[in-house]
Parts: C-alpha cells; sequence; structure tokens
C-alpha cells in the first residue's frame, strides 16, 4: 500500500532512530500538518478566484489591489476575519454556537484523506475510500443544523432547516451514480478506481458506457447541491433568508464556513475528476525514470483537471439564478434519482455482457474482427 | 359633469349634492357625507366609473374633505366627489368594500388629517409611528418639540457662522 | 397555490425587514408562516416618510421641484416632469413645442433606467447577481446622458414650471444614439442570460397571478396593470405632453410562461417597455423641433384658486398629482398618487400560501420602491 506517512515514518526511523510508536505520530502529525494547511491554502486561492472570475463575468475587474494581481487578497481578508470581533449573540446556545463551523471544516478537510494526488501521494488508500468520502463529507449537514439552530434566529433556523433536507436528499443520487464506478472496478478505493481508468479520454469512465455518462452529471449536479452552491444555494439565499444559516456569525467563524465550502469546491470537483476523468493518470511517454519526476506530472494534471471543474463550479455560480425548494427536491427524488437508478442498470448489464470493457473497447473490437 | 350632477339629484333626492365650479382646474361635485357610499356604488356599477384613480384627504377652511377621484374606461370621463367632514368628528363610510385598494389610501388620509372611516377593517396609523400624536397634515397642526427620546430643537439655533460680520 | 391549513400551535411569526436584503429600501413585512408557507403579510410602510406632502404646502410651487425628485429618486425625471405639468394645467400655462418634446425624451430615458433597475434587481432576487451589474452598466451610460443634461445623475430636478431649464445638443442626441443602438444589443443578451433561462421561468411563472379585475379593485397601474392583460398606457389612452404624436405599442402581459398576470409577464411587460422607450426616442430625436424651451412666466407664481389632478405613467404606474390652489404662492394641499403605494396593498391577498422565496419574486415583479411608498 502505497501510503507516505508510512514512508515518512520509516525515513524518520532509519535516520533518526526514535521510538516506533512516537515516530508514528509524528509522520501522520506532519503529514496532516501538511494537507490541512494545502486545502487552507486552496480554500483561500478559491476566494480570490471566485472573486476575479466573478469579476470578469460582471463585466469589472475584481479585487487587484493586494499584491501582484491582487493575489494576496485572500491573506487582507483572512487577517481582517481573525481581527473581528467575534459576536455570540446573547440567547444563543453558546457551545453549540461555537462548535458548528469547527465539525464543518473537519467534514470538509477530512475528506481530503483519501484524494490521491498521484500515484504515491496519498495520505491514506483506504479500501472503503469511496464510502468515506461520501460519508464524512455529510457532517457538514451537523455543523449547519447545529449552528443554525444554536443562533436561535428564525432566518438560520430555516437555512439550517432548507440545508438538511437538501444535503440529505442529494446524497442518494450522489452515492448512486457512484456505485456505477464500483460497479466497473469492483473496488471502493480510489488508487484503484483511478488505475482502473488511463491517462486519454477514451479510457475515461466518463466515456465508458452511456450509464457512466449520464452518471457523471448526476454526481456533479448533487454534489453542488451538496455543496449549496449556486443554482442550489437555498440555504444561505442572501435575498430570502438575509444569509441563511450564517446570519448570525461573524470573524473567524464566519470565514470557518466559508473555507468549508470553498475546500467542498475543490473537493468535489477533484472527486469528480477521480471518478470519471482519470484522475493523475499521465499518458507512458511522460512517466520518466524518476519517481519524483513522475509524480509532480501526476499532480499537475490532476490539479489541472480539478481546476478546470472548479472553474466550471465557479461559472455555473455567476450565472444561473436559484431553484426554490421544492423545485430542488422535485428535481432530485422525481428526476435525479430514477435516472441514476436507470444508469446503475445500464453499467450493471454493460459489466455483465462485455466483462466491463468500455463501449469503445467493444466498438473497436467489433470492427477488428 | 354637470349633466352627472343633475342625474344625481334625481336618483338622490335626498342627498345634498352640490356642484362646484372654481377658477382653474377641475370641477368637482360635493356630496353628503350620509349618502357617500351609495353615490359611489351608483356610480361605480351603473355609471361605470369602475377606476378609482385616487383617494385623498384634504383641509378648507372650516371642513376637513376626502376627495374621490373616479374615472370611467368605457367612456373615458373623470369625476372628483367630495366630502366635507367636520373637524370635531370626521366620520365617513369607507369605500374599500368597492376597491379593497382604497383601504390603505384610506388608512393614510386617518392618519395624516384624522378622517375616520367607518367599518375600515384596519384602522391603523401607516406612515407614522402607533404612538404619534396629532395628526400633521392639518391646518392647525403644530410641530411636536419632542418625540421619545429624540428632541427636535437645536442646542444653538444660530449655529450657522454670520457671514457677513466676517467681511 | 398550496394547501392552506391554519393551525395556530405551530405558525411562526417572522419580521421581514426593515433591514432585508430584498425589501428595496426600508420596507418591513410581519409574516405569518407556516414551514415555508406564508400564511399573511402584513405590510409595515413608513420608515421613509419624510412628509413631501407637508413640505410642499410650506414653499412656493417652483421650490417644491427638488421634492418630487425624492419621491421616486429611481424615476425621478418622471416626477419632475408630472409635477410641472400638473401646475401648468393648474394655471394654464402653454409649453413650448420643443420643452415638450424634451420633457417626452427625459422621461422615456429615465423609464429606461428604472426598468434595467427593476430587471436587474429581479434576477437579483432570484439569486442571479450578474444579470443586475450588467443592466446596472448599462444605466449608467443613460445616467451619463443625464449628467450631460442637467448635471445630476440620480435626482434630476431637471423641468421648470413652463419647460424645460436647458435645451439639448446636437452632439448629445447623436451620443443618445448610439447609447440606445448598444442597448438592443444588450437586451439580446440579457434576454439569453435571463428571460429565457429555464429556472428563471420556473421561478417567476405561475406565481402571483393577479388577474385584472384584481388589478383594478386594488388599484394597480401601469406596468403591473397592463401585465394582468389590461390595455391601458396613459400615454396613449390620456395622452399628455405629445405623446400622440409617437407611434408605439401598449406592452401587454400574454401569459406565455404561465397564467396571464403572474411574475413573469410584469417581468417580460417592462422588458417590452424598454424597446417601446427606446422606439419612442428615435422618433422623438427625428422629429425634435426647433424653438424656445421655457414659457414666459409672471416672476411669481400665483395659481387661480383651484384644484387638479393630474396623472402621468411613471415608471412604476400612475403618478397622480393632486394640488388644491387657494390663489397664494404656496399651495393648499399637495398629494402624490404613486404606483408603489396602491401596490403594497396586494401583498396581503396575493402573498398568502405564496412559499418565502416567491414572496421575494412577487414582491420584485411588483417594482416596489419604498421611497415612493413612504413619500
Amino acid at each position: 500500500m502505497n501510503n507516505i506517512a508510512i514512508t515518512l515514518h520509516n525515513f524518520i526511523i532509519e535516520n533518526f532512530g526514535i521510538d516506533i510508536n512516537l515516530s508514528l505520530a509524528i509522520s501522520y502529525f506532519l503529514i496532516a500538518l501538511i494537507f490541512w494547511s494545502f486545502l487552507g491554502v486552496i480554500g483561500g486561492l478559491l476566494t480570490f478566484l471566485e472573486r476575479r472570475v466573478a469579476g470578469r463575468i460582471q463585466s469589472r475587474i475584481g479585487p487587484n489591489r493586494v499584491g501582484p494581481q491582487g493575489i494576496f487578497q485572500m491573506l487582507a481578508d483572512g487577517i481582517k476575519l481573525v481581527l473581528k470581533e467575534d459576536l455570540i449573540p446573547a440567547l444563543a446556545d453558546k457551545p453549540l454556537f461555537r462548535m458548528a463551523p469547527y465539525l464543518c471544516v473537519i467534514g470538509v478537510f477530512s475528506a481530503l484523506v483519501v484524494i490521491p494526488f498521484s500515484s504515491d501521494i496519498v495520505v491514506a488508500d483506504l479500501n472503503v475510500g469511496v464510502l468515506y468520502a461520501l460519508a464524512i463529507t455529510t457532517m457538514v449537514v451537523m455543523g449547519i443544523l447545529m449552528g443554525s439552530w444554536a443562533s436561535n434566529n428564525k432566518w438560520s433556523l430555516l437555512g439550517g432547516l432548507r440545508s438538511a433536507a437538501q444535503i440529505v436528499s442529494y446524497e442518494i443520487p450522489a452515492a448512486l451514480s457512484v456505485l456505477s464506478i464500483v460497479l466497473i472496478t469492483g473496488s471502493l478505493s480510489m488508487q484503484d478506481i483511478i488505475r482502473a481508468q488511463g491517462a486519454w479520454p477514451h479510457q475515461w469512465f466518463f466515456f465508458h458506457n452511456p450509464g457512466t455518462f449520464v452518471a457523471f452529471f448526476i454526481f456533479f449536479t448533487s454534489a453542488l447541491a451538496e455543496n449549496n452552491r449556486v443554482p442550489f444555494d437555498i440555504p444561505e439565499a442572501e435575498s430570502e433568508l438575509v444569509a441563511g444559516y450564517n446570519t448570525e456569525y461573524s470573524g473567524m467563524r464566519f470565514s470557518f464556513f466559508f473555507l468549508a465550502e470553498f475546500a467542498n469546491v475543490f473537493i468535489i470537483s477533484s472527486l469528480a475528476v477521480i471518478f470519471f476523468f482519470g484522475g493523475w493518470q499521465i499518458p507512458h511517454f511522460l512517466i520518466s525514470e524518476n519517481h519524483i519526476i513522475t509524480n509532480i506530472i501526476m499532480i499537475a494534471n490532476f490539479l489541472f483537471k480539478t481546476f478546470v471543474f472548479i472553474f466550471i463550479v465557479l461559472w455555473l455560480r455567476w450565472t444561473l439564478p436559484r431553484l426554490r425548494v421544492d423545485q430542488l427536491m422535485t428535481m432530485c427524488w422525481k428526476y435525479l434519482i430514477p435516472i441514476s437508478f436507470i444508469c446503475l442498470c445500464i453499467t450493471a448489464s454493460f459489466v455483465l455482457f462485455f466483462g466491463g470493457k468500455s463501449m469503445i473497447a467493444v466498438f473497436i473490437g467489433r470492427i477488428t474482427q | 359633469m354637470e349633466t352627472l350632477h343633475t342625474r344625481l339629484q334625481e336618483k338622490f333626492p335626498n342627498a345634498q349634492v352640490t356642484f362646484a365650479n372654481l377658477e382653474a382646474g377641475d370641477h368637482y361635485i360635493i356630496v353628503d357625507t350620509a349618502h357617500l357610499h351609495s353615490i359611489i356604488s351608483y356610480l361605480k356599477i351603473d355609471e361605470h366609473y369602475t377606476i378609482l384613480m385616487c383617494l385623498s384627504g384634504a383641509e378648507d377652511s372650516e371642513f376637513l374633505q376626502s376627495v374621490y377621484h373616479l374615472f370611467s374606461e368605457s367612456s373615458r370621463k373623470k369625476v372628483t366627489l367630495k366630502v366635507r367632514l367636520p373637524k370635531d368628528n370626521p366620520e365617513v363610510e369607507t369605500i374599500g368594500d368597492l376597491w379593497p385598494g382604497a383601504y390603505f389610501f384610506e388608512r393614510e388620509a386617518y392618519d395624516l388629517f384624522g378622517i375616520i372611516y367607518k367599518n375600515h377593517p384596519d384602522l391603523r396609523r401607516i406612515m407614522l409611528p402607533e404612538d404619534w400624536i396629532g395628526h400633521p397634515l392639518r391646518k392647525n397642526y403644530i410641530d411636536p418639540i419632542q418625540y421619545q427620546d429624540i428632541n427636535n430643537e437645536r442646542a444653538y439655533p444660530c449655529d450657522v457662522p454670520n457671514v457677513t460680520e466676517k467681511k | 397555490m398550496y394547501e392552506l391549513e391554519k393551525n395556530n400551535d405551530n405558525t411562526m411569526t417572522l419580521n421581514m425587514g426593515p433591514h432585508h436584503p430584498s425589501t428595496h429600501g426600508v420596507l418591513r413585512f410581519i409574516l405569518e408562516m407556516d414551514g415555508e408557507i406564508i400564511l399573511s403579510v402584513k405590510p409595515d410602510v413608513g420608515y421613509l416618510h419624510r412628509s413631501i406632502e407637508k413640505i410642499g404646502e410650506r414653499v412656493t410651487y417652483p421650490a417644491f421641484m427638488p421634492y418630487t425628485d425624492r419621491v421616486d429618486y429611481v424615476a425621478a425625471a418622471n416626477c419632475n416632469v408630472g409635477y410641472a405639468l400638473a401646475v401648468e394645467k393648474l394655471m394654464g400655462i402653454e409649453t413650448p413645442e420643443r420643452a415638450q418634446y424634451l420633457r417626452v425624451i427625459v422621461s422615456e430615458l429615465n423609464r429606461i433606467i428604472s426598468h434595467l433597475l427593476m430587471t436587474g434587481v429581479l434576477a437579483m432576487d432570484l439569486g442571479a447577481y450578474t444579470p443586475f451589474l450588467h443592466a446596472v452598466r448599462e444605466r449608467e451610460k443613460i445616467n451619463d446622458i443625464f449628467e450631460i443634461l442637467c448635471g445630476a445623475r440620480l435626482t434630476y430636478n431637471l423641468a421648470t414650471i413652463g419647460g424645460m431649464p436647458f435645451d439639448i445638443k446636437e452632439t448629445t442626441i447623436r451620443k443618445c444614439l448610439e447609447i440606445l443602438e448598444g442597448l438592443k444589443k444588450f437586451l439580446k443578451e440579457f434576454d439569453d442570460l435571463v428571460t429565457n433561462n429555464a429556472i428563471f421561468i420556473s421561478r417567476l411563472a405561475n406565481i402571483g397571478v393577479i388577474d385584472k379585475e384584481t388589478a383594478k379593485a386594488f388599484m394597480l397601474s401601469g406596468p403591473n396593470l397592463r401585465a394582468a392583460g389590461a390595455h391601458w398606457d396613459l400615454r396613449k389612452n390620456e395622452t399628455y405632453f405629445l405623446y400622440d404624436r409617437f407611434k408605439f405599442d401598449i406592452a401587454v402581459g400574454s401569459g406565455k410562461a404561465g397564467t396571464l398576470g403572474d411574475s413573469y409577464d410584469r417581468f417580460s411587460v417592462r422588458m417590452k417597455e424598454i424597446e417601446t422607450s427606446i422606439s419612442i426616442l428615435e422618433q422623438a430625436f427625428k422629429s425634435l423641433p426647433s424653438g424656445e424651451v421655457q414659457a414666459k412666466l409672471p416672476k411669481t407664481l400665483k395659481p387661480p384658486k383651484g384644484e387638479v389632478y393630474v396623472r402621468t405613467e411613471s415608471a412604476r404606474g400612475e403618478l397622480g398629482y393632486y394640488i388644491i390652489s387657494d390663489g397664494t404662492a404656496k399651495a393648499s394641499r399637495i398629494k402624490i398618487r404613486t404606483g408603489s403605494f396602491a401596490a403594497i396593498s396586494i401583498l396581503d391577498k396575493i402573498g398568502r400560501g405564496l412559499m418565502l422565496s416567491d414572496l421575494v419574486a412577487f414582491m420584485a415583479s411588483l417594482d416596489l420602491i419604498a421611497p415612493e411608498i413612504d413619500r
């Protein structure tokens, strides 16, 4: 199993010769620190990126004063938010109110554990990676519900209720569409799923069969909805619910909710890339003898694909109006879930009749016969 | 409008319906307070004055007035009706049952003039706070010095520097 | 649209406003809710009451002109020319032809501005922020024209009694025509982005349906009345200024997305009116007569004893000035009848049974402007 924490652990033992348990703890702590700060930076970067993209879309410039092209705007924002007064309403349920943003952040950041950046770099390649990622991101709903209830504000409460209904509902089509992938690979491990695909588009699961083709769109839609992004941002709908579940939050706690949201954008984009677009897979001629260079190319490839999807998410955010609550639920239960079932059946029959070969492979096989 | 006036006089012999012709602008008909509602509903149903353009309060020297501007879509004619109400007891029937939109206009007239519309379901102040004293658009209204804790008087009324002295 | 079961134990009173993002100014609604569904709406207005009518009794007739700007600051020019027209009618002043043309031009430019803002804000209330900024970008260009004409961008104070205080130059006309060409292109873009967007249509269609009879009973006017299917436009049916010289169609609701008189109709009527205004403007620029822009008037204006009710078609419906003169230089009473004030009373009737999100859309489609309600 490729596990960088274990690699680091072995490295520490060989070079420093300290106690095994201590070295394990140190190595896991270091890895956690690196990856969490990585996601923190990604989250911050996305806030900046979102504002720039929004600016371009809305025919204005966006932040461009702090640093070159305004890249340090995120630091300025972060400092401002940290220095702001942390208001807690007098009648709020204080322990719950304080805890809620951290739950959100933990739920999202923990999902990073199973995201493989290259063939070697992954914190833990769990054999139930898919299940873990889908389950742990749902923890966000607890944070949102907790925050909205503890705020003791009716607008927050409405936002929290909307959010709970939405996230729990959209979990189902997301899981069902990922199940198609699991059917093909027969494994819940992220690395196995990526290895079953190739570097070129015809090897991606996106083009594997009609079932997976549709399943991708369902997965992406549901993931957007789970993340409360426009057009599914009804829990915080600023023109209806003032600010939804984070109406009463300010300062650092408020920014934690936002960090969680932007980190989640990264997570869902990377999951889409892993499941449907070949993850870190690179063509054979790019694999060199040097392990480090190969890994860097893989990471670059993975991040490039991910940022394409992040851009699509931002693009949608600044183009579409939001749906109404009942329309959102109708879409999930009446359309997405039945269609994802059908996709699952199509994929299952493909696996059954063609032994897991992709549409294109079968087609080419027919021609060459 | 004069023909309408004679028709109204025939239709409502008990009511006092007078035609007023001023130097300039629109003419209007002053009707009896007691018969206002029946006259307006007659105008709406039989004369097809289906549109209520405006409802306003007003004040002349002795009386408060409630003014109704009606408009007929079919004949493209306008008519202005007025009722004169004594200042100490300004009461008139509401016409909100004919045009529900009039309820808000009546609330405004109540708020600013103190005209009481009978049978109005929700006759509260609309522009001013509930605890405001007086009806500001009346001619004898004196601006309050204080409302709750907010003082209207300036500490130094002549705070503006005297420009002429500097020369 | 939704089944209503009034159960007093399970309702929630929600205080929407006075500073809620989508109440367009300072408006407050006290909502009684069953979950997300609204059981009753109680509008509470008056937060922006500036006693403009009382001020009108204390200043002279020409001095009241700047105050009319503040009645409806989004369509200030319409308020200005409406007031000028009312006083002129009271005094029997003949306004020069060129001034009347100029008034048509400014009120149509102002109508475009107001409708652009309304459509943008409607999109923003539905969650799409981009169309708003695009609409405001176009609005700024027309504001530039106003700045050239009268020096102000929002509250213009651009009419005098008996005429206009400025004249329009040939260069301004050319610039104006250029902007109108650009606006036509923008409208096509806006249609692609907003008007034909499936989510947008599904959020507005069949929401807040007002039929013709209800609209008349609640004294609705202007675009809101036309969206209900009534062929009624004061510019055409009760010609003032020189609107009878221009060819234009009345934009009427069609019910193409759902029911006649729904929120989408109110939106599309305004979109059509922008096009109508553009065509009126082009005709006006083509046939602009030469001559004076200000009638000769005595130094102090003292209208004779009398009263007048003059209504014009503002961007938000019928704008009526009811002026009673007692023969002095100050009015005895100035009543301003505005479209938004009439529209606010219909919220409770139509708002019952809508969801909270629908109420926001419905309110935006009525194009309520708080200062116009409170005056």
